[in-house]
């Protein structure tokens, strides 16, 4: 019993750790064409290499807010880069003119966008996944 | 140009540090131009590096999205740049962007383009072609600003070494050397020294060569003035030597003669000379016949003692006698070789008249005989003469009998006359060789050799008893007799010397003149008994 109690209170004690660490799950529509994406494929979608479906539809990309912990970590466990990084990199790319900032949104937003939107692919903290979105994969 | 070479330091200098310069130049030039020529080739090669890697990142990025545009922009870049001739910006699959042709050969500087987000992929390759023709060109010209900038710098030194060689040194050397050829050898003359060089060598140079001309002065003036007094010197000699009445002359050992003075001519006279003074002639000490021993063993005796020695000579001029007085010394020069100094005098005169004198004084005035002290010294000189040694000679000592009555009874000029009249007698019975003396008053000594025994004495002895007896003519038509009493000594067989024979001839005259008288007595060696020896001096 009481070894069960210190189990208990030690689990608990983890959870939030765990939850901070971050891992961020890759989420999109569940009719999205995409089925599992290797973490390369992720690269390749996220750093604008991959613009287009096999079926010809555009890849919209979701962002997460500028401040939020989750869009920090997403990028430094993706492609090991700061946030100030990855802005240049994308500043770069606008000036071909090829490439459109993904949208920014809140957690909420992401879901709802996601929901509706069955080209757009974001990206969450995996205890916020729920069952009306697919995962295409985990960034940790 | 190449006699100026040999003869001017100033020339032979500068072409040696322009030659060297060139050299020096040529090679560092050389060294200079391939080194400045690869460094500047690399360096371009580095700088078209630098530049592929200043925007490998972006061409990676457009290489990484096929992104067309932001290739473009690269590669419009990188072509800006002179030092690239082609440049193609490839992704894996496509040509992304181009400009230029780029071959695909070693000249071509190939660079990966790695992608931005996974280490190891590689995502395209940039391609440059380098301008090479104008990276050389640029390497050359640099290389060879280089070479020039050097050239330049190496000749404005050289020129600079040579006008400070020139100012400094070999002017200064050249001002020296011609003023010390200018200047005559034992003048007053001296260099200037230059004041800016007072304190360097060139000064104590200028010094030195004073200090020599200094002393070089000194010793000319005091050889000069040293010659000048030996000059003198000799002309006073040669005054000497010239005008001596006395004869001079130098001859060697072998008597051969080398120089003589007029007045040696003149003394030995033209025939004698005439024979010594010929090649191969005569020696001087075998000049006159009879002297000839005397000089040669004068000579050596002077040779061996060093002492000099003086010699009368007699020499035989037809009827003339000459006398010649002769010293002779010996002399050795500076390289040991001995000569003979020959001194002449003509001392006839002088000697001529001493020969008068000394015959006046050994006279008696009245009998023409010899008188005590010259008979004595005749004497002496026949028995000390060499050949005398094997002759026996007598001495007769005579005293006149009755010859005072004569004197007392006709007066002195009759005694005179007896006593020249007993001289004649003498003289005219004994040989040429032997001696006759007036000893003193009516006493004299007849001294003569015995040419065959000793009896011969007393042959001689009554001869002169005999010749003595005769009358003698004292005054006109009175005619005296005298007669003498002889004693007789033997020499050598009584004594050896004329003291001891006229004491014994003495002793034996008076044992007659006290007994018979016109009578002769030898002298009888005494015996050893006095009785006996009494017996034998007074009786006979």
């Amino acid at each position: 019993m009481k070894t069960i109690l210190v189990l208990a209170i030690l689990c608990l004690s983890l959870v939030p750790s765990l939850a901070a660490s971050g891992e961020i799950a890759v989420v999109a529509n569940k009719n999205n064409p995409l089925a599992a994406l290797s973490k390369q494929q992720i690269v390749d979608i996220f750093m604008g290499r991959t613009k287009f479906y096999s079926t010809g539809q555009r890849i919209v990309l979701l962002d997460q807010e500028i401040a939020s912990p989750a869009r920090r970590d997403f990028y430094q466990n993706l492609v090991n880069k700061t946030l100030n990084e990855i802005n240049s990199y994308r500043a770069r790319l606008l000036f071909s003119g090829r490439f459109a900032l993904p949208k920014e949104v809140s957690d909420d937003e992401m879901i709802k966008w996601l929901e509706k939107d069955s080209n757009a692919i974001g990206y969450i903290e995996a205890d916020k996944v729920n069952d009306s979105l697919k995962v295409l994969g985990y960034v940790d | 140009m190449l006699t100026k070479l040999r003869t001017s330091i100033a020339t032979r200098l500068a072409f040696i540090l322009i030659l060297a310069g060139v050299v020096s130049a040529l090679s560092t030039g050389y060294l200079f131009y391939s080194y400045t020529y690869s460094k500047e080739f690399a360096q371009s090669q580095k700088n078209i590096r630098q530049l592929a890697h200043a925007v490998s990142h972006t061409a990676a990025i457009a290489a990484y999205l096929d992104d067309l545009t932001l290739a473009k922009e690269v590669v419009e870049g990188i072509a800006g740049s002179d030092l690239v001739k082609a440049v193609e910006l490839k992704s894996t699959q496509e040509s992304l962007a181009l400009r230029g042709t780029v071959p695909d050969d070693a000249e071509t500087m190939k660079f990966d383009l790695e992608s931005p987000f996974s280490s190891g992929e590689m995502v395209g390759k940039l391609n440059l072609v380098p301008n090479v023709a104008l990276i050389k060109s640029d390497a050359r010209k640099a290389a060879i600003n280089h070479v020039i900038l050097i050239s330049v710098q190496t000749f404005v030194l050289i020129t600079l070494i040579i006008f400070l060689l020139n100012t400094q040194l070999i002017t200064e050397i050249k001002r020296l050397a011609s003023r010390l050829h200018g200047i005559r050898i034992g003048s007053e003359e001296r260099i200037i020294p230059t004041q800016s060089h007072q304190y360097d060598e060139i000064g104590l140079l200028t010094h030195d060569i004073n200090e020599l001309l200094n002393s070089v002065e000194e010793n000319i003036n005091l050889e000069r003035t040293l010659r000048l007094e030996v000059e003198a010197l000799e002309n006073r000699f040669r005054d000497i030597f010239e005008q001596s009445s006395h004869g001079i002359a130098i001859v060697d050992i072998d008597g051969k003669m080398r120089l003589h003075n007029p007045s040696f001519k003149q003394i030995i006279g033209d025939e004698c000379f005439q024979k010594i003074s010929k090649q191969d002639s005569l020696s001087f000490f075998a000049l006159f016949d009879e002297e000839k021993s005397r000089l040669e063993s004068a000579a050596a005796e002077v040779l061996s003692s060093g002492e000099s020695r003086a010699v009368d000579i007699k020499v035989e001029e037809g009827s003339q006698t000459r006398w010649l007085y002769c010293l002779i010394s010996v002399m050795t020069d500076d390289d040991k070789t001995s000569s003979f100094e020959i001194v002449l005098q003509d001392i006839s005169e002088r000697r001529n008249r001493e020969e008068k004198l000394k015959g006046q004084a050994e006279v008696d005035a009245l009998t023409n005989l010899y008188n005590r002290g010259a008979g004595e010294n005749k004497i002496e000189q026949l028995i000390s003469s060499s050949d005398s040694k094997r002759f026996s000679y007598g001495l007769f000592m005579i005293d006149l009998d009755g010859f005072k009555p004569v004197n007392d009874q006709f007066g002195h000029e009759a005694g005179d006359r007896v006593l020249i009249a007993v001289a004649n007698r003498l003289l005219g019975s004994i040989r040429a060789e032997d001696i006759a003396i007036r000893w003193g008053g009516d006493e004299f000594v007849v001294f003569a050799r015995l040419t065959t025994d000793l009896s011969e004495a007393s042959s001689i002895a009554e001869k002169l008893l005999n010749i003595l007896q005769q009358p003698i003519e004292c005054q006109s038509d009175m005619s005296v007799t005298i007669s003498a009493s002889i004693g007789i000594a033997l020499y050598p067989f009584n004594a050896d010397n004329i003291e001891t024979l006229l004491k014994y001839a003495d002793l034996a005259m008076y044992e007659v003149k006290s007994h018979n008288k016109n009578s002769y007595n030898f002298f009888k060696q005494p015996t050893f008994k006095t009785s006996e020896t009494q017996s034998v001096i007074t009786g006979f």
